[in-house]
């Protein structure tokens, strides 16, 4: 049963959201202008933003990184994905063994059938980040960083952040925990490993650079963070009532929606309550999708598998005073039962969602109708 | 001219002649012409390469008019990692080749793995093929003990009942992907309390892997939500427990850790109000000497913010540098100055993300929600508190 109640996630904007309505497509290559190697130290999670630019998010060096991809030429999308032990696929690919990778994220191309997949190769601090991808034939590639069209923005906007323990060595890192885009602007979330305020930003697609020749860091302290008090799990945007919102998934179970034209500088923002997961539970990862003329979201699951959630009360807001009982509906749910182990979801098209499952040899990469 | 592997291929094309059957491999001819394949390492700061000898000469000029990532180079030459089981399925090394002399060269994309075994396949224009098993031995490294758990914070052994966050410091880099496997926090009765951690993919460790972050799960901590309403909170006051660090956990060498780690702690009552800065209690330390500047909180701060969110500005905004040490269970924040305090102006400036254990800042308390509605925020980034200075000792004349 789920529960439909109001919870406050106190945000005070402690800077400014650069929020404007900026696009960019293949065609408008400013929007890369840098050409080479990107110097992306790790990478975490995946989002595909205009046509063929893939947003990589880098924990360790605190940057979003915009690379250019193009699919790969004359390989036409599967009717169905189905790749089992893609982890000692990619392992294989990397030189190492699989027991030596780990799958961070994985995001589909849109209109490709292509699907990215973001991978540390080692265990270490000195670990390696990789992108691999599947193309339409279910062949698996490393994505070439060496000579490709990119951008970058720095996430690092702590001026702390070069704290140094006893051993001179720097201890704040943030996670990031996940990353989308819509209408011109990348969201990302983060978490440190210190301070339990999370962070979503938005930050205006193209990058802006101030001056000629400086990358430069447009999220100082006093600009465009925007903090809330509980770390957002995954999460997706979202139009209710043709109104844009950030449907989030909390790491403490709730999902939360927060109207985007809220988020003004100075102001708290209340995310409002729309559903909670229950407990055992953590919410992996959250897609949304269309079905016979209605919204639904898809949900990944640490323990509850992966979770189909009715978007049809969404619109409804619950006065944020008002004390619901647990019992109290809220959206309505149903656990796809023959999806088990589901890690990592993404929509693949119209019809199907691509998902990474975990199970006893490893993991396999698989499309599934959307339900 | 005649080639080495033409003159190789004349004198079995004679002896095939003389015997009157087909003299086959190739590998029989001359050690230096036949075939065979080598994992290299030059100096350690060059990757190890895979090369493969023996090639025809035309063969190897073919190869060389192509890109490096050609995919008929793979057709020739490919690598593949030797995994427990055989499986054809499984792609070739990704890299990069190049002919160098009489030699082909294939670069792997990331280093070879010492110790991981690798299947080396070339393929010759007359349709054989030779395989190889190849690995690089594993570096003999100044051996060091297995990593131990220094601490873990916070240091004390009462903690409030909302307590949040551990940090747990080890003496060397521990390996990724599975920490929560190896952690476990039992009651009283030494019974696993469940769902105790807020389990993240990621792994909150700090960059040297040598400190992990371990958040209790706020879903528990936080007032109405689901995973506490069912599971009631993780802990209970007045009760005791024991955080474990297991020693299978291992360190990025892959070994154990030297023991396993137990912290047994107590606790008390809730702690849901914000750091109250007021309420801390400073020295004067005197001008002239290079005293200790002491700050005394009345609860316990976190470890790893109190490291952080502090510093010492002169009256010019300048950082004073100097060493800071936090003692009596994260009560006490010690800053000593490297050169003696000098009159003017200095500041402790004091960054407002500052929590104590169970989360609550400066000005704002972990939990906020309809029963505490926020009724005052903190806008400022840092608090900055003036540093009294007793008169300068007469010794310092």
């Amino acid at each position: 049963m789920l529960n439909f109640k109001s919870w406050t996630f106190a945000a005070p904007l402690s800077a400014l959201l650069a929020f404007g309505t900026l696009s960019a497509d293949a065609a408008d290559a400013p929007a890369l202008a840098k050409k080479g190697k990107p110097d992306i130290q790790s990478v975490g999670p995946l989002a595909f933003g205009p046509t063929g630019v893939l947003f990589v998010g880098d924990p360790k060096s605190a940057t979003l990184f915009a690379i250019g991809v193009s699919p790969t030429a004359s390989v036409p999308a599967a009717a169905e994905i189905k790749l089992e032990g893609i982890d000692r696929t990619i392992s294989s690919l990397l030189g190492t063994a699989a027991s030596e990778i780990v799958i961070n994220d994985i995001a589909a191309q849109p209109g490709t059938g292509e699907v990215y997949i973001s991978v540390t190769r080692g265990k270490g601090p000195d670990a390696q980040p990789a992108i691999v991808r599947v193309d339409g034939a279910g062949k698996v590639n490393e994505v070439p960083l060496d000579k490709v069209d990119y951008a970058s923005v720095s996430l690092n906007n702590a001026p702390a952040a070069d704290a140094k323990d006893k051993r001179g060595n720097s201890t704040r890192t943030e996670s990031i925990t996940d990353v989308a885009y819509s209408d011109g602007r990348v969201f990302v979330a983060g978490l440190s490993n210190e301070e339990f305020a999370s962070k979503l930003r938005a930050i205006p697609f193209p990058f802006q650079e101030a001056t000629a020749g400086t990358s430069v860091e447009i999220y100082h302290g006093a600009h465009g963070a925007f903090e809330t008090r509980s770390p957002i799990r995954t999460f997706v945007p979202f139009d209710i009532a043709g109104k844009p919102y950030i449907l989030a998934a909390y790491t403490c179970t709730p999902l939360v929606k927060f109207p985007l034209d809220s988020l003004k500088p100075g102001e708290k923002v209340q995310g409002i309550t729309v559903a909670e997961l229950g407990n055992r539970n953590k919410p992996l990862d959250l897609i949304v999708y269309q079905k016979d003329g209605r919204s639904h979201l898809l949900l990944a699951n640490s323990a509850r598998g992966v979770l189909k959630v009715s978007t049809d009360n969404i619109d409804k807001e619950t006065p944020i005073k008002e004390k619901v009982t647990v019992e109290k509906a809220g959206l309505n749910q149903e656990t796809i039962a023959n999806l088990k182990g589901v890690e990592q979801l993404d929509k693949l098209n119209d019809k199907q969602a691509v998902i990474l499952v975990k199970n006893e040899a490893g993991f396999n990469l698989e499309s599934i109708p959307l339900p | 001219m005649i080639t080495k592997t033409a003159s190789c291929r004349l004198i079995v094309m004679s002896l095939a002649l003389l015997v009157g059957k087909s003299v086959q491999p190739l590998t029989k001819c001359f050690a230096d012409d036949a075939p065979r394949i080598n994992l290299t390492t030059k100096t350690a700061q060059q990757p190890a390469t895979f090369e493969a000898a023996g090639l025809p000469a035309a063969e190897l000029n073919r190869l060389k008019s192509l890109e490096s990532t050609d995919p008929v180079f793979t057709n020739t030459f490919a690598v593949y990692v030797v995994g427990d089981t055989l499986d054809p399925a499984v792609p070739p090394v990704g890299g990069s080749y190049r002919v160098e002399g009489l030699r082909l060269v294939f670069t792997p994309r990331y280093p070879p793995l010492a110790g991981l075994k690798y299947r080396a396949v070339l393929r010759l224009p007359e349709g054989n093929k030779i395989e190889q098993e190849l690995s690089l031995a594993k570096l003999a490294v100044a051996e060091t003990k297995p990593a131990r758990v220094e601490q873990i914070y916070p240091s004390g052994d009462l903690l409030p009942e909302n307590h949040l966050r551990f940090y747990i410091h080890f003496s060397q880099p521990i390996e990724r992907g599975n920490a929560y496997e190896h952690l476990e926090l039992l009651d009283a009765a030494g019974k696993p309390v469940e769902s105790a951690f807020l389990e993240l993919g990621e792994e909150l460790w700090d960059p040297s892997g040598r400190r992990f972050t371990l958040l209790l799960d706020p879903g528990r901590i936080k007032q109405g939500l689901k995973p506490r309403e069912e599971l009631g909170p993780i802990l209970h006051s007045g009760k005791k427990y024991t955080l474990v660090v297991k020693s299978g956990w291992r360190d990025i060498k892959g070994r154990p850790l030297a023991a396993g780690f137990r912290k047994s702690f107590s606790v008390g009552s809730v702690i849901d109000e914000p750091i109250d800065t007021k309420r801390w209690k400073f020295n004067s330390p005197r001008i002239g000497t290079a005293e200790p500047l002491v700050v005394r909180f009345p609860r316990p701060l976190d470890h790893a913010l109190l490291e952080r969110t502090f510093s010492v500005v002169d009256g010019a905004g300048e950082r004073v540098s100097g060493r800071v040490t936090i003692t009596d269970v994260e009560r006490r924040w010690e800053f000593t100055p490297d050169s003696p305090w000098a009159v003017g102006g200095q500041q402790l400036v004091v960054d407002t993300v500052l929590e104590d254990t169970a989360g609550n800042s400066i000005g704002r308390a972990f939990e906020v929600d309809e029963q505490h509605p926020i009724t005052k925020s903190v806008t400022t980034e840092t608090v900055k508190f003036s540093i009294t200075f007793a008169p300068e000792s007469p010794a310092a004349r």
